[in-house]
């Protein structure tokens, strides 16, 4: 059963899975200005979340919203996802992956409130945490801003999830979660764009995150290995974990109306809803039309 | 007019038939290798392990910390410091160079030499056109080495060329093209020993579309600006093909607005004007066409051309897309699109217009 409906970030930090032609018009437009409306629009239709990646532009509407609009802030739940990917790919296109990897080992044994968890893990020669700490290092200064009560997961990005499964890492992902329960005292989840795969794969396992992030829409885009596969997986899996719909609309070429048709399908096993935009009035019909289909 | 999904499926097997018959051609009992675990390296081994589990044995890098790090964590693959090593405990039937781009001439030398039969080779296979004829010459007849040019497994620009080649917007008159990303936006001297810049890392790119699309192959101009590094930050050129189309040419990575690398072709033809990125396909044609569902106008962007396709998606679909390709190769022991051969005029291109610039 919908139990929440989402505001997502995606055009509030130059990200379009239809073109980037529309990720950079959509920049353009999303000052901070522009992005606090479409929260309060969002707010306001009855929107009881906001998922997130860790990026600058994210951290500069918490800040401001934390400072100047903390009623805003407290009718939202809080759903991050970690890392932001593409600012890594970048680090490494200037400096190659290895000096990537100095630099970010670096930067964690330089905050202060990392350095014996630092110490602690290159005494256990354990690769696992400074996963875990990795992730705390990124997620800190939202924590920061954000109610407590309110975080109620941090996602796992889909590159790392995705490779994660290649790799076949599910106790990394298990020391995760625990991680994430016990340091920053909120829920873990993973995202992946391979859901048919990943599902197998924790069948296997024995083991199920809490919450679970993929893409689901009529046209089966980022649903890999096929649209099939994770509509089965979505069936079975989503009376065990909270499943977030995200790309509901693949990216602006399906209409709302088709998105609604096909996600009743899965109205016993969504959780969540994802929707996103530059334009408060849009974000404010799209969640009226999703309220009266699932809530 | 929407699209149907059952349409789009068959258009994507139209464009990519591999796409459609996998896993018929699954490397159920191929060994992997990956020489480089960088990014690239990182990205293949985990496509290749989503489209088989398991498949990846060995991998090499140089760096100690990469290496310690990555064994302990994962399971299941040996690491190794030298590729002796790994060719001699691993014994992979299809090896993947992902190393900095200096270093590919050497590496596939000895890989050629050690008689692996299948390599593959990130983009640009070598440094320069003589060390791509060097290895072409070392090569045997039964070996198999493909360069990543993922952009040719990018299903708008395979629809761009084949609705270019079925004249839908009548004679090509004149194209221009560009390629742009955010990559180095900072100072760097990382492509300094290198000597060559955005044209042989990004630039090449689009130059193997245009020669692979138009046969645009000449030089008629080029010039080159230095903004963050010692080497060419942006490049551009005016090339022509045999039948005197004129092409203008792009490539810049200093470009903060383009958070993700875009490439844009725009085709203007007698009878209309066809734009393509890695994106969408836009086509305004002055006469309808079968293969614009009898319509003028066509806009299809990424959506429609990946409806649950490919089969694994990380990064994006193109380099599943040129890996299934790879392993369609393999198993039909055919040769690949992207085969040293067939790109050895892109690498003779590059070496021609840097020689225009006075590089």
């Amino acid at each position: 059963m919908v139990e929440e409906l989402l505001l997502g970030d995606n055009p509030f930090i130059g990200v379009s899975h239809l073109a980037q032609e529309k990720a950079r018009e959509e920049a353009r437009e999303a000052s901070l200005e522009n992005r606090v409306r479409v929260f309060e629009a969002a707010v306001e239709a009855g929107a009881q979340g906001f998922t997130f990646s860790t990026c600058e532009a994210n951290l500069e509407l918490l800040t401001h919203l934390s400072a100047q609009r903390g009623e805003l802030l407290d009718r939202m739940n809080y759903y991050i996802l970690v890392p932001d990917a593409q600012q890594y790919v970048r680090r490494a296109n200037v400096g190659g992956t290895p000096a990537l990897i100095k630099s970010t080992l670096k930067t964690m044994i330089q905050r202060r409130s990392s350095t014996l968890e630092v110490l602690a893990a290159l005494m256990s020669l354990r690769p696992e945490r400074f996963a875990g700490i990795f992730i705390e290092n990124e997620v800190a200064p939202y924590l920061k801003l954000l109610p407590e009560e309110k975080v109620k997961a941090v996602f796992l990005h889909e590159v790392l999830t995705d490779l994660a499964l290649a790799f076949n890492l599910v106790d990394l992902l298990r020391f995760l979660e625990g991680y994430v329960g016990k340091r920053l005292r909120t829920r873990f989840g993973l995202e992946t764009r391979n859901l048919g795969i990943l599902h197998k794969t924790l069948s296997e396992s024995g083991w199920l995150p809490e919450y679970l992030m993929t893409p689901l829409n009529p046209l089966g885009y980022q649903m890999a290995p096929n649209r099939r596969a994770v509509e089965e997986a979505v069936e079975e899996l989503g009376g065990e974990a909270k499943v977030m719909a995200i790309n509901v609309m693949a990216s602006g070429a399906v209409s709302l109306d088709e998105a609604i048709g096909y996600l009743s399908r899965f109205e016993d096993e969504v959780y969540g809803v994802t929707t996103a935009s530059t334009k408060p009035h849009r974000i404010r019909g799209n969640l009226q039309r999703l309220s009266q289909a699932f809530l | 007019m929407p699209y149907r999904r059952t349409a789009l499926l068959t258009l994507v097997s139209m464009l990519m038939p591999e796409a459609a018959e996998y896993p018929d051609y699954a490397p159920r009992d191929l060994g992997f290798g990956v020489v480089g675990f960088g990014k690239m390296g990182v990205l293949h081994s985990g496509v290749l392990n989503l489209l088989w589990r398991g498949c990846v044995r060995g991998v090499v890098d140089r760096s100690r910390l990469l290496v310690f790090g990555a064994s302990r964590l994962l399971n299941g693959v040996n690491f190794h410091r030298e590729l002796k090593g790994m060719l001699r405990e691993d014994d992979p039937d299809v090896v993947y160079v992902t190393t900095p781009a200096e270093s590919h001439h050497g590496i596939v030398s000895r890989l050629i030499e050690s008689g692996v039969r299948y390599i593959f080779v990130e983009k640009p296979p070598t440094t320069n056109s003589w060390e791509t004829n060097s290895l072409i010459d070392e090569m045997t007849r039964d070996q198999l080495v493909m360069v990543g040019f993922q952009k040719r497994f990018t299903l708008p620009f395979r629809h761009a060329k084949m609705l270019i080649s079925e004249e839908v917007i009548g004679e090509v008159e004149r194209v221009s093209a560009y390629i742009r990303s955010s990559d180095i936006l900072a100072p760097t001297s990382r492509f300094n020993g290198l000597g060559r810049g955005v044209l042989l890392d990004l630039g090449v790119h689009l130059l193997d579309l245009l020669l692979w699309i138009f046969d645009a192959g000449i030089v008629e101009a080029s010039k080159f600006r230095r903004i963050h590094t010692g080497v060419d930050d942006l490049f551009e050129a005016r090339l022509r093909n045999e039948e005197g189309i004129v092409f203008d040419f792009e490539a810049s990575w200093s470009r903060p607005e383009y958070r993700l690398p875009e490439t844009l072709i725009t085709v203007k033809g007698s009878k209309g004007l066809l734009r393509a990125t890695e994106d969408y396909l836009k086509v305004e044609a002055t006469e309808g066409h079968p293969l614009l569902r009898d319509d003028r106008t066509l806009e299809m962007y990424r959506p429609h051309y990946y409806p649950g396709v490919p089969p694994v998606n990380l990064a994006d679909p193109e380099y599943t897309l040129e890996n299934m390709h790879f392993l369609h190769c393999i198993h039909t022991s055919s040769e690949p699109l992207t085969s040293l051969r067939n790109v050895a005029g892109t690498m003779e291109l590059v070496d021609e217009l840097y020689r225009a610039a006075g590089v």
